[in-house]
């Protein structure tokens, strides 16, 4: 799973490709991103293209968030799409990590 | 201008009423109260507002839609503290440094009208002077003076006017910001300077109504991890410092359980004009909607409102200061006074009810602070509960299993049959487990034996040995009614007390069964995250279609003969 790195001063964004993130697809995303979470503090998932999560693809993103949690990081996210977000506010995964409408928003929060 | 809603939805205060939804989605009359801020809000021409949201966002949205009902533009944005989420606040541009931005919480609703009397924020004859000479928007608190607290003895600026009259335009003092200095204002030709008042007397102060006029520079210069106190503070020190401190008349608030109780008898009394309740006003003081049934005994005594398809009963008596929501039921010879009864509510016979709030089976002693649940329905209850669907359904699924345990009977028998040849000790085992759903309050959470052929109910090394050393031991349970074929893991009491929070509110929910999301999608035993998120998926995904999903995996993970992983065995 190729995801787009890209780089915003201090903050990492990765353009999760593809529609869905689930039981096919979520062990790919984690071996592709590891190496961006142990070696940036600030990551920003952006979900522009992601169309369906399940609960795989949330135990990874959960996943990724302990991960840098541990080394002090921190994970946001941005730009879900409409159902996604209804996933995510039912399950409250918005009480767990930072989530905003914008990319622009999410990368203001890492503050300076 | 814009408009910014806090609408985190929580209290802890009112932890007894916002389980099912948040403080400003709490019925006021005949719509949710923060919907009363929209209309307000969209009637005095503010059609561009964005929400910022945390407890149970998805009822909001739900509710509120894009704001086209009103002509309006609404934007939800997502905190993730509820009780800090001026972060969030901050992070988000939603203006230029300069530009004003109403901002206000949605569990208070300050009369706007007063704000008409106001000087409009981009007078800047009225601003006080300031060191370059081009004049920026300044912010603005609302404030209303709060007159119940007796006068001791005058201290230095701390008390304000002793003009008790709420809704006077003017500008007063802050004692909330400057303790006990008076923060003064240059007067404007309307006011005249504050006066000392003699002890003994009536007190008043000024309190904030919880809305401001701000810009964005002041949001920009939001001190980091504020918490409600700490931004009232900000804001009245903002407009101390830099702006004004407009006083208006007071709010309606929905801050504590007395609050609901208070606003709807200020609204019914009128004591609060610009709200007024759909249902036409019957007689005076006695607001009734449609799909009534009223028995022609029952007393109803001014001020009382009456929800739509409501049924009262014989010899009930319904007010004075009686709030009765949509879809409630009032039993023979009820008395409820000063009380708000929450939509599908039933209230059973000759109950007496003076100064509480109902919300179905939960009642609420606003004097007392005491709040608990009730467990019989024919004392309280709801009234939307089908509890003979439920159980019919419930009878149809045990049937089902019942049927299918008949059918495997003999493996099962074979199976135990084998263990007990061929290991010493027990062949069955228990563990105590939680039947589910359950109430928050571990007290009242009925357990039940899990059976299993394993010992510690651990997992078995093969998908066929799960199902014939604990799916069909478990059979034994789905037919006696202690779980579902399919649901969350079972738990007992010690294990689903040390959950955190959020989990366990989601657990304690749900149902619990043989088959779970865990097992079925994560090959391995799953980690902390991926046990949360796949109950958590679960819990809102089930149904019988998905319940059918899951039971087919897992049947074709059986099938196909495959070994359970184990955690680290997995490939880097």
């Amino acid at each position: 799973m190729n995801c787009c790195i890209e780089k915003n001063g201090t903050v990492t964004v990765v353009v999760l490709p593809g529609e869905t993130l689930d039981a096919n697809n979520s062990k790919e995303f984690r071996a592709s991103v590891d190496p961006v979470l142990n070696e940036n503090d600030r990551v920003l998932f952006d979900m522009a293209g992601m169309r369906f999560v399940d609960s795989s693809g949330c135990g990874a993103l959960l996943s990724c968030l302990r991960t840098l949690a541990t080394r002090g990081g921190d994970l946001k996210l941005c730009n879900v799409s409409k159902p996604v977000r209804v996933l995510f506010e039912l399950i409250r995964m918005h009480r767990i990590v930072d989530i905003f409408n914008t990319r622009d928003d999410a990368i203001r929060s890492f503050g300076d | 201008m814009k408009t910014v809603i806090i609408a985190t939805g929580e209290n802890p205060e009112m932890a007894a009423l916002t389980e099912r939804r948040p403080v400003p989605l709490l019925p006021l009359v005949d719509r949710p109260f923060v919907e009363h801020i929209v209309v307000h809000l969209a009637g005095r021409g503010l059609r561009e507002i964005d929400f910022l949201l945390s407890h149970m966002p998805e009822k909001f949205e739900a509710l509120l839609g894009d704001g086209s009902r009103w002509g309006a533009r609404f934007a939800f944005h997502l905190a993730r503290d509820a009780a800090r989420p001026f972060r969030t606040l901050k992070a988000l541009r939603l203006a230029d440094s300069d530009e004003p931005i109403l901002l206000g919480f949605a569990d208070r609703l300050p009369p706007i009208e007063d704000a008409d009397r106001l000087p409009p924020i981009e007078d800047a004859d009225r601003l006080p002077p300031i060191e370059d000479a081009a004049p920026r928007p300044a912010p603005t608190a609302f404030c209303w003076r709060r007159t119940d607290r007796p006068r001791s003895e005058t201290a230095d600026g701390a008390i304000g006017r002793d003009d008790s009259s709420a809704g006077t335009s003017g500008i007063g003092t802050i004692g909330a910001v400057t303790g006990a200095c008076a923060a003064t204002f240059a007067p404007t030709a309307t006011l005249s300077p504050t006066a000392a008042a003699p002890a003994g007397t009536e007190r008043s102060e000024l309190e904030w109504t919880g809305w401001a006029i701000v810009t964005g520079r002041d949001i920009d210069r939001l001190p980091d991890d504020l918490d409600e106190r700490g931004f009232e503070d900000y804001i009245l020190s903002r407009a101390a410092e830099e702006g004004r401190v407009a006083e208006i008349g007071r709010p309606l608030a929905l801050r504590s359980y007395g609050d609901l109780i208070e606003i709807h008898r200020r609204v019914l009394n009128r004591e609060f004009d610009s709200i007024t309740p759909a249902p036409s006003e019957t007689g005076a003081g006695i607001w009734l909607s449609r799909g009534l049934s009223i028995h022609p005994t029952a007393r109803l005594i001014a001020p009382v409102y009456i929800g739509e398809n409501c049924r009262i009963a014989i010899g009930a008596q319904i007010g004075p200061g009686a709030f009765v929501g949509d879809n409630c039921m009032l039993d023979a010879r009820c008395q409820v006074v000063d009380t708000v009864i929450a939509p599908g509510s039933y209230v059973g016979e000759a109950l007496d009810l003076d100064g509480v709030i109902v919300d179905q089976n939960r009642l609420i002693n606003t004097r007392l602070g005491a709040d608990l649940v009730v467990p019989d329905n024919f004392i309280l209850g709801s009234v939307w509960e089908d509890t003979l669907r439920r159980k019919s359904v419930n009878v149809i699924r045990r049937l089902l299993v019942a049927f299918l345990l008949a059918v495997v009977w003999p493996l099962l028998a074979a199976t135990a049959l084998g263990l007990k040849m061929g290991r010493t000790g027990p062949v069955v085992f228990r563990r105590k487990a939680v039947r589910l759903p359950a109430r928050h309050e571990r007290s009242l959470w009925e357990t039940y034996d899990l059976l299993s052929f394993l010992p510690d109910h651990r997992r078995a090394r093969s998908w066929i040995g799960d199902l014939f050393l604990n799916f069909l031991p478990g059979l034994i349970n789905v037919v006696r009614g202690d779980l579902s074929l399919v649901g969350l893991p079972a738990r007992g009491p010690d294990e689903i007390a040390p959950l955190p929070e959020e989990w366990r509110e989601f657990y304690l929910s749900c149902r619990a069964g043989l088959v779970n999301e865990s097992d079925v999608i994560f090959d391995e035993t799953p980690t902390g995250e991926e046990a949360f998120a796949a109950e958590v998926y679960y819990s809102v995904k089930m149904g019988v279609v998905y319940d059918l999903k899951l039971l087919a995996r897992y049947a074709a993970r059986v099938l196909m003969m495959q070994r359970r992983g184990r955690r680290g065995e997995r490939s880097a």
